[in-house]
């Protein structure tokens, strides 16, 4: 589904009902407020009819013409409007006897407003349907009529004052609906075409906002569609996004240039790699096609032989090197943790790499206190600090002292291993501890591949360990390695 | 012929230097940019057979620098970098040649000879001079078609005379590119190489080719120049 259609339907779940419950509730009141004025006036038709009621020697009376009410005489169909038709009915309510209809209109003819001589409720309104389909409002009215021999001012002053028979009289009258009906069928006709229209034009409102509203990310869509995989370096720019998107953009320009720089970093190891490994296949296939070339003396085919042999060695150690490394770097090499005194480590480090050490004249000036411990991966820690103990032999000026240094912040142990490096450019700096990078210094002594710091750092993150490499002011090449400690030290 | 290689792998630097010397060049070979870069300048080499990843300066920017200071020694890239963007690169940068590593030397070989023909002028590896032709691919000379045998030295001193045929050779030019830096070069090493030449080309039945030019050197032709100047 797609994100506009999706956006349409929450507006419709939303929206509908609401205008639905607003139309609803505009009917109900307007219904409401009709249906009062039509209880209104049946009340002052009831007090009209009331007004014709006396109490004579303890029977009541009722004194009305019908020629005076038009609306309750019996009307031919189509003399009067319909909804001008009036009905009454008068009962008598008096304790001691049964209660008894006096009077009715004449607009009932045979109908009843009480069927099955059932009253209805004192002083209540209500609907009721005729059998001639006729729909009407009723109301009944409780009512005392006054003593004959009260005056007519009396009767009006108190028209409820108890009559000396204590005759009470329930004045029934009704009209039609229709001027209740007839508004309300309109109203509630307008509101479904109403909201029929609101709907449709509502939708294709919504649809074409919601268009306008998503074309930036539309834009961004077919701007990222069109990255070439085989071009990293280029970056989307959709010109006036709005505040919502750009960061969208901003993310996917970000995770192109990681993804640029990942790939740059690749082609630089693939090209590295290529390079390492052709070379000593060159090395290898131009010593073996020269020296047999022509006829060669015992003492120069072992001389090429020997040189061939120290070729395979440096092949057999990169290939291992290589395979080694993604071995770790696919998690295939699991650590095993236990507590790793940090000193004795070293010192092994530094007697694996003694031939480089004697013959470059380098010394070790480590200081770390006795016992200290951190939970490590042994082979693994000594693997990473080999190589780093190892690239400081090769990359340390002649004579130059290596100085190794631990420092503890609470969680981790900082492990320092520094020495002066004239021929480290600080330019190279980015790229130390790349995959088989290597600076001039080491790449002028043969049997150094390059792999050193990307086995240390490989090794480390195996058991949550990392590396930092940074060229100070001297300049001076300082490994820092960073170990979790079990426990503040 | 004189070839520097420019090349920080000491056992290829070595294998090839020695097999270019078998093949009878004469064979300079240092291991890393710079040096390269002043050995193209200050010596002219017929060919240069330059690696591209290399330490001080890499082979590129050697050859941008060669081609800036107009060195015109003909240039054979040889890399690890395999890409068609890296050749292509390389050979607008102003290499002649390019060969990706590993390669068969036989191949190097004939690229190198190709290369120094052509920074002489010549296609076709045969060189004929009246009776006299010179196969620079095989490395071998003939009279009538009858092989000469010669030391490697008087071979190479016969073909790059004969490369610059009928202009004159000094002596100091055929040093250059007859020696390298480990040979012990007397002073009268050209004329004793060019006096053996003439004996074993007039053995095979040759006549007179090189022609002596006083306070000047050598000049290899079908007519003696000084017959044919009024």
């Amino acid at each position: 589904m797609t994100l506009r259609a999706r956006l349409t339907l929450m507006l419709a779940i939303t929206l509908l009902p609401l205008g639905a419950a607003l139309a609803i509730g505009l009917y109900l009141f307007v219904r409401s407020s009709l249906i009062a004025r039509l209880d209104d006036a049946l009340a002052a038709r009831a007090e009209a009819i009331a007004g014709a009621l006396k109490v004579k020697d303890g029977s009541i009376e009722f004194d009305f013409e019908e020629a005076a009410m038009p609306p309750y005489s019996a009307n031919s169909p189509g003399a009067v409007d319909p909804a001008r038709i009036a009905y009454f009915e008068v009962w008598s309510m008096a304790s001691s006897i049964p209660s008894q209809r006096i009077e009715k209109s004449a607009s009932l003819g045979a109908l009843s407003l009480t069927p099955a001589d059932t009253l209805p409720e004192a002083d209540s309104a209500f609907n009721l349907d005729m059998p001639d389909d006729t729909d009407v409002r009723v109301l009944s009215r409780t009512v005392v009529p006054p003593d004959d021999k009260d005056d007519e001012r009396r009767a009006a002053a108190a028209p409820r004052a108890a009559n000396s028979a204590g005759i009470e009289v329930l004045v029934i009258v009704a009209v039609s609906r229709e001027p209740v009906d007839g508004p309300l069928e309109t109203i509630a006709a307008g509101l479904v075409c109403a909201g029929v229209v609101f709907t449709v034009v509502g939708g294709l409102a919504v649809r074409w906002a919601l268009a306008r509203g998503l074309a930036p990310v539309r834009s961004l869509a077919d701007s990222v569609n069109t990255i070439d995989v085989q071009r990293p370096g280029t970056r989307i720019d959709v010109p006036h996004l709005p505040a919502e998107i750009a960061p969208v953009q901003l993310r996917i320009n970000a995770l192109l240039e990681r993804v640029e720089q990942t790939m740059q970093r690749e082609k630089r190891f693939t090209t590295a790699a290529a390079h390492e490994l052709r070379t000593p296949v060159a090395e290898l296939r131009t010593l073996l096609e020269v020296a047999a070339s022509r006829p060669r003396s015992a003492q120069e085919a072992g001389a090429a032989l020997s040189t061939a042999l120290v070729c395979v060695e440096r092949l057999d150690r990169l290939v291992s090197a290589l395979l080694r490394l993604t071995r770790i770097e696919a998690g295939r090499e699991a650590p095993t943790l236990t507590d790793v005194a940090i000193e004795p480590v070293i010192h092994e480090c530094i007697a694996a790499a003694g031939s480089t050490v004697v013959a470059r004249g380098i010394r070790f000036d480590v200081e770390i206190p006795p016992g200290q411990a951190v939970p490590a991966d042994r082979e693994l820690l000594a693997l990473a600090l080999s190589n780093v103990i190892a690239n400081a032999a090769e990359y340390a000026d002649e004579g130059a002292t290596v100085e190794v240094r631990s420092v503890h912040d609470g969680a981790s142990l900082a492990l320092s291993i520094s020495n002066p490096a004239a021929a480290v450019n600080r330019a190279d700096q980015a790229r130390l501890g790349e995959p088989l990078f290597r600076p001039d210094a080491a790449r002028m002594r043969g049997d150094h591949i390059g792999l050193g710091l990307t086995f240390a750092r490989a090794a480390l993150s195996a058991f949550g360990g990392s590396i930092g490499i940074r060229i100070d002011q001297g300049p001076r090449f300082i490994v820092e390695v960073r170990l979790k400690t079990r426990e503040p030290l | 012929m004189r070839i520097l290689i420019v090349e920080d792998s000491a056992v290829l630097r070595d294998s090839l230097a020695q097999g270019l010397r078998e093949a009878g060049y004469a064979v300079d070979a240092v291991a890393d940019g710079k040096r390269g870069l002043i050995h193209a300048r200050t010596t002219e080499y017929d060919v240069v057979v330059l690696d591209w990843m290399l330490p001080e300066m890499d082979g590129l920017a050697v050859l941008t620098e060669m081609r800036a200071r107009r060195v015109a020694s003909a240039v054979l890239m040889l890399t690890a970098r395999d890409t068609l963007d890296d050749k292509v690169r390389g050979l607008a940068t102003g290499a002649d040649d390019y060969l990706v590593k590993p390669f068969a030397f036989k191949e190097l070989l004939a690229r190198v000879k190709a290369l120094a023909r052509r920074r002489h002028g010549e296609r076709s590896p045969l060189l004929t001079i009246g009776p006299l032709t010179i196969d620079s691919s095989a490395k071998v000379a003939s009279v009538r078609g009858k092989p000469i045998d010669l030391a490697p030295r008087e071979y190479a001193l016969l073909e790059y005379l004969a490369l610059r045929r009928g202009k004159p050779v000094t002596r100091a030019e055929l040093e250059e590119h007859l020696y390298d830096d480990r040979s012990r070069v007397l002073s009268n090493s050209i004329d004793a190489a060019v006096y053996a030449l003439r004996t074993a080309l007039e053995a095979a039945g040759c006549p007179q080719l090189i022609h002596t030019r006083r306070k000047v050197g050598y000049v290899l032709s079908e007519f003696d120049p000084k017959e044919r100047t009024p």
